[in-house]
């Protein structure tokens, strides 16, 4: 009787007795030896992301983001801290790589709003800034090509083109120099620029052949060619 | 019968629950690789700037101390390398062959030297190396390049700024600024069909048109 009784007891609290065997072996979790847990991606896809060249953005874009105000584009300056107060980008902030992990900047660095756009003097540090960023899974992050020498030889000092490069050299001399001017360099002088007289470049066409060669089109005529009135006949005069 | 239908509920979604756990245990493969160094200690050890061994640094070490790995692709690394380098190309690194070869050199304390075209190609492959439990690998800070077919490595100096930023700037504030025009562009003509309209173009389309009389 009493023993009944007793499993009876036993059965109404075998809830309790269930979670007190779970709590149990909860604790003893924490007691297990640390396994080396894996932070980050695994090293495949780190090599992967390692290998491609995605995350380099040019010094020219990056001006032109700049200069057009890209709210979405956050610039960071990896380099030391007496680096930086001695020249950097305008607007760049400061995240020394010697606290590149530290929790304080963790929330700037590991967000998808902006992109992190990482500089030093070279791509060196900045890289290293990258990989150890890429490691821990943070998207949305960037390397300026070249760092601040790059920008220093293109935007600050770019170098002249030669006569014989295409038009598109030019171009994007004149942007640099336009880009180093909004930097603030040089006066801010725009040369005289004289119109451009367009000449008379009618280029008539005569679907006749000449029979007389050596006559010319009258000078009225020519000036009626000019106003836009495309008169072939106009072009081999008195014989057609 | 409502019991039973019950019972019949109970005991089928118990099967699909242990054929998910099944199908889940079996098809749960740890990743091959994994890193066994953390960021933080990796981030040390770049700050450190230890890793970074100049080609006069490695000339102090013993040559049985090292062994220089070459981490251009096998193509550029057959057209020259450096004499007792082995290769291994930047994206083979977690082959098995490699990873062996990595864990052998870790055994014998020796150290892996890894160059490429630049220390910066190297980099990527430095850390995972590094990561994956193998402190003893460093970059040598060359650059790599062929000059008339013939391997050649520069000594570089890595992070040096080429100018004094803020004195250069400064210099250049006051400065002029030139500007060169952009040359114009020039439109091709339409080639007259037959004679031109000026003078000169007529006396050539007359020329041509006297020689062709003539034959």
């Amino acid at each position: 009787m009493s023993k009944k009784y007793q499993l009876k007891k036993l059965s109404t609290r075998r809830y309790q007795i269930l979670a007190a065997i779970l709590i149990v072996l909860a604790a003893g979790l924490v007691l297990l030896p640390e396994n080396p847990k894996h932070e980050g991606i695994a090293p495949n896809l780190f090599i992967n992301k390692a290998m491609s060249t995605e995350r380099y953005l040019s010094t020219d874009l990056i001006a032109d983001k700049m200069i057009n105000k890209d709210p979405s584009v956050l610039l960071v300056d990896v380099r030391s801290e007496t680096e930086f107060a001695k020249f950097s980008l305008p607007n760049a902030v400061n995240i020394p790589l010697s606290k590149f992990l530290d929790e304080e900047f963790e929330e700037t660095i590991n967000q998808d709003v902006y992109d992190i756009v990482l500089f030093s003097n070279d791509n060196f540090m900045a890289n290293e800034a990258w990989l150890l960023g890429n490691r821990l899974g943070y998207s949305n992050l960037f390397v300026m090509k070249g760092g601040l020498n790059e920008w220093f030889n293109t935007i600050i000092s770019p170098k002249i083109p030669e006569e014989t490069m295409p038009r598109e050299a030019f171009e994007l001399y004149a942007f640099r120099k336009a880009a180093g001017m909004y930097f603030g360099l040089g006066t801010t002088e725009v040369p005289e620029v004289k119109p451009v007289i367009e000449k008379c470049s009618c280029s008539c066409s005569c679907k006749f052949p000449c029979k007389r060669p050596g006559k010319s089109c009258s000078k009225r005529k020519k000036e009626e060619k000019c106003s836009g009135r495309r008169l072939l006949i106009y072009c081999c005069p008195l014989d057609y | 019968m409502k019991e039973l239908e019950k019972t019949k509920r109970i005991s089928i979604s118990a099967v699909i629950f242990l054929l998910v756990i099944v199908i889940a245990l079996l098809t749960y493969r740890r990743p091959k690789h994994l890193f066994s160094t953390d960021s933080k200690t990796t981030l040390n050890e770049m700050l450190g700037k230890d890793y970074i061994i100049s080609s006069n640094g490695l000339k102090a070490l013993d040559t049985s101390s090292y062994i220089l790995i070459d981490i251009r692709s096998s193509y550029e690394y057959n057209k020259g390398h450096f004499p007792k380098a082995i290769n291994i190309a930047n994206n083979e690194v977690l082959n098995d062959e490699n990873i062996q070869l990595l864990n052998s050199l870790s055994e014998d304390k020796k150290i892996a030297v890894l160059y490429g075209v630049n220390p910066n190609d190297a980099l990527g492959t430095w850390m995972t190396i590094y990561q994956l439990g193998h402190p003893n690998s460093k970059i040598l800070s060359v650059e790599t390049k062929y000059v008339d077919k013939v391997f050649v490595a520069n000594d570089l100096q890595i992070e040096q700024p080429i100018v004094n930023y803020a004195a250069t700037l400064d210099s250049l504030k006051s400065k002029k600024i030139v500007v060169i025009e952009t040359p114009k562009k020039i439109e091709k003509k339409e080639a007259p069909e037959g004679c031109g309209s000026g003078r000169k173009k007529e006396k050539k389309c007359s020329r041509r048109r006297m020689l062709i009389s003539t034959f």
